[in-house]
């Protein structure tokens, strides 16, 4: 006949294994959830971020664009404000050269 | 159903997106077998650097252009029908003004131009080792629509910018231009663009990048851009306004005077700074293979020529320097022709002053009481202030085509080279140094280099540009004293019926012959006149030079009216009342 003891001390290393036994299946279904999130967290990321070379491909064209207008714009100023273009343009509005130095009193 | 059967089809799912994606890319995209798949080492062009006047305005900018190429395996017509089409867009652009009436001979020109390019073409478009093949370069903007409106599929454009010039013609010897190297790099030629080459084009940048099928960049792959670096920028010395009122007044000159050539140079006597810089017969810059090649070249700083009368003021700088006259002093054997070593000297015009000053000898502009100076001041003295006067070297402009002149070697002068020498014959000078040796008495006796780049302009930091040397050639007594000799010589000498009124000049004119083959040509000269204003405070030092004058041999019919037209503009602009009435 075993001793009260003896059983007491059986049933605790039930109890033990058990709780131990639970920890460690929730720990590992966390570890297996977030391998897995990070898995296809990094697929979203990656999947992301290709996509998102189109959005850069798109901004650096814009950005050529506009560079190229401004370029044309600032072309089309030089052109109208040359001294050849105003030399026409003063003559036909009537300006004259002046025949002296005029000083302001 | 328990959680692993769950587990088991999520990664079915997942596995069967993987391999249905995968058989979409390798059978069902159509991805543009032309696109270079993989790592992508592209060069990225770096944008030249812009050259503006001192007011800030671009003299050369940037233009958009682009290089024309076809794809050859996809061109859908034949190359004669691409070649027909594309010819009339890629002939020269001086054919193109917007507008324009094209006269008969240039019609035909025309014409035969477009036959040549489409043969060109023809035969480039049917290569078939090729599969890319480049067509033109540097295709503006607008003929850029025009071909892509013909809807040819295989031709197409990358960028290749180009330089403009809003003011066309403008200091086009100063400037310089831009053509391509061996490897096809763009590379500046010439003036500006030739000597600050390395300043103004910049560096290419890199993009080493992991591209999709489509081209588009990845992301997470490899990313290790190197950026393109802007050329820097010049910032000049020159008046927009001055240069456009000199270019007027040297080709109307030109025409009027008959000449074969002709420059015009106009400094700051106190700083050095050029201020305009022209010669004619010009060219357009942006359609350089149109023009000779000899006039890309900048006569103000490349050619030599022999100075004449102007050099007078050099020798009698330094003999008033060197104490041996002054301006009273008077010449003892200016009685008539003088004859040295065998070699008989005369006066321009065979007139003779005896016991002439030296003042009267500077207005008479008189060879014989030259000579007379020289034999005062003696060979070694003579040719040490030549020296110091900056003749026989470079100025050390900032221009890339820059002579140093000749001056033999001292050893080398006989008694006649001496004598000529006196009034500038027998050595030959560039525009430039002519200039610099004025610009010393001009001021207060010092030199200082001629510079055309005020500042350089790096990422937005601001570089100046300063002559680093500063010489006293001759005493600023000297200097005020040659300065009233030079007023005389004007209010006294040969053109002074040119001379604006009210204002103080100080000029000198100069006819020089010019030697063919050991002798001087009896018809041809060159013709100057030198000088700054006003002669008390002087705000420019100007030379006017004309190569052989048809319609009169001299400086003082020629180039000393011209010299005055541009003085009464330029003192008008800067605002400079008459100081006398």
């Amino acid at each position: 006949m075993s001793k009260l003891t003896d059983f007491k001390n059986k049933t605790n290393k039930t109890d033990n294994f058990n709780l131990i036994g639970k920890v460690r299946v929730k720990f590992l279904v966390v570890l297996a959830f977030i391998v897995v999130a990070s898995f296809f967290g990094q697929l979203v990321l990656a999947s992301n971020l290709a996509v998102g070379g189109q959005e850069l491909f798109r901004i650096d064209e814009q950005i050529k664009e506009i560079e190229a207008e401004n370029m044309t714009l600032r072309i089309e100023i030089a052109k109208e404000s040359a001294l050849s273009n105003l030399a026409i343009d003063a003559r036909e509005l009537g300006f004259d050269k002046p025949s002296e130095v005029i000083s302001p009193n | 159903m328990d959680r692993i059967k769950i587990i088991q089809v999520i990664f079915f799912i997942a596995a069967a997106i993987i391999v249905i994606r995968l058989f979409y890319w390798q059978f069902i995209a159509e991805i543009n077998p032309n696109t270079i798949l993989g790592l992508q080492d592209i060069k990225i062009p770096a944008p030249r650097g812009e050259i503006y006047a001192s007011d800030g305005f671009p003299l050369v900018a940037n233009q958009e252009a682009f290089l024309l190429y076809a794809r050859l395996t996809e061109l859908d017509r034949n190359p004669q029908e691409i070649a027909k089409l594309l010819a009339p867009h890629l002939i020269s652009e001086k054919y193109s003004t917007p507008g324009a009436q094209l006269e008969e001979e240039l019609t035909n020109k025309k014409e035969k131009e477009e036959g040549e390019e489409e043969k060109r073409l023809s035969e480039q478009l049917s290569n078939d080792k090729l599969i890319w093949v480049q067509l033109a370069r540097k295709v503006p903007l607008e003929t850029k629509q025009k071909i892509e409106a013909l809807k040819i599929k295989g031709i197409d454009f990358e960028n290749d910018n180009k330089r403009y010039y809003p003011e066309a013609s403008m200091a086009a010897q100063l400037l310089g231009f831009v053509a391509s190297d061996k490897f096809g790099d763009d590379i500046g030629y010439f003036g500006l663009e030739g000597y600050y080459d390395s300043q103004l084009k910049g560096k290419a940048g890199r993009l080493d990048q992991l591209q999709d099928p489509f081209g588009f960049p990845i992301l997470v792959g490899d990313f290790k851009p190197i950026d393109s670096r802007k050329g820097n920028s010049l910032y000049l010395t020159i008046d927009r306004s001055i240069q456009y009122i000199v270019e007027k007044n040297l080709k109307e000159a030109i025409e009027r005077y008959g000449a074969k050539a002709g420059s015009v140079i106009i400094s700051q006597p106190k700083t050095g700074k050029i201020i305009a810089m022209a010669t004619y017969p010009t060219y357009n810059p942006a359609l350089f293979t149109e023009f000779e090649e000899s006039a890309y070249k900048n006569q103000a700083v490349a050619d030599t020529y022999e100075p004449g009368s102007t050099f007078k003021l050099v020798t009698m700088s330094a003999a008033l320097d060197s104490g041996v006259v002054k301006p009273d002093t008077k010449c003892t054997v200016c009685t008539g022709p003088r004859a040295i070593t065998g070699h008989v000297i005369s006066t321009w015009n065979n007139k003779y002053f005896p016991d002439s000053t030296m003042t009267e000898v500077i207005e008479h502009s008189d060879n014989i009481g030259m000579t007379f100076v020289a034999d005062e001041l003696g060979k070694d003295r003579l040719y040490d202030y030549i020296d110091k006067f900056g003749f026989g070297k470079r100025t050390e402009i900032d221009l890339q085509e820059e002579s140093k002149g000749d001056v033999r070697d001292k050893d080398e002068w006989r008694p006649i080279d001496i004598a000529t020498a006196s009034f500038g014959q027998g050595l030959a000078v560039t525009p430039i140094q002519m200039v610099q040796a004025v610009q010393v008495i001009a001021n207060g006796g010092k030199l200082i280099p001629p510079k055309v780049v005020g500042k350089i302009v790096e990422n937005g930091k601001e570089k100046i540009v300063k002559s680093e040397r500063e010489n006293q050639v001759i005493s600023a007594k000297t200097a005020a004293l040659i300065t009233e000799m030079m007023v005389s010589a004007v209010v006294n000498g040969e053109a002074k019926a040119f001379a604006p009124k009210g204002y103080r000049i100080a000029g000198k004119t100069g006819t020089a012959q010019i030697p063919v083959a050991g002798n001087y040509d009896p018809e041809k000269t060159i013709a100057s006149f030198i000088g700054f204003a006003p002669a008390d405070d002087p705000k420019f030092v100007m030379l006017v030079k004309f190569t052989e004058p048809s319609s009169s041999q001299f400086g003082s019919e020629t180039a000393a009216p011209t010299f005055f037209r541009i003085a009464t503009e330029i003192l008008r602009y800067m605002g400079i009342s008459p100081s006398e009435k």
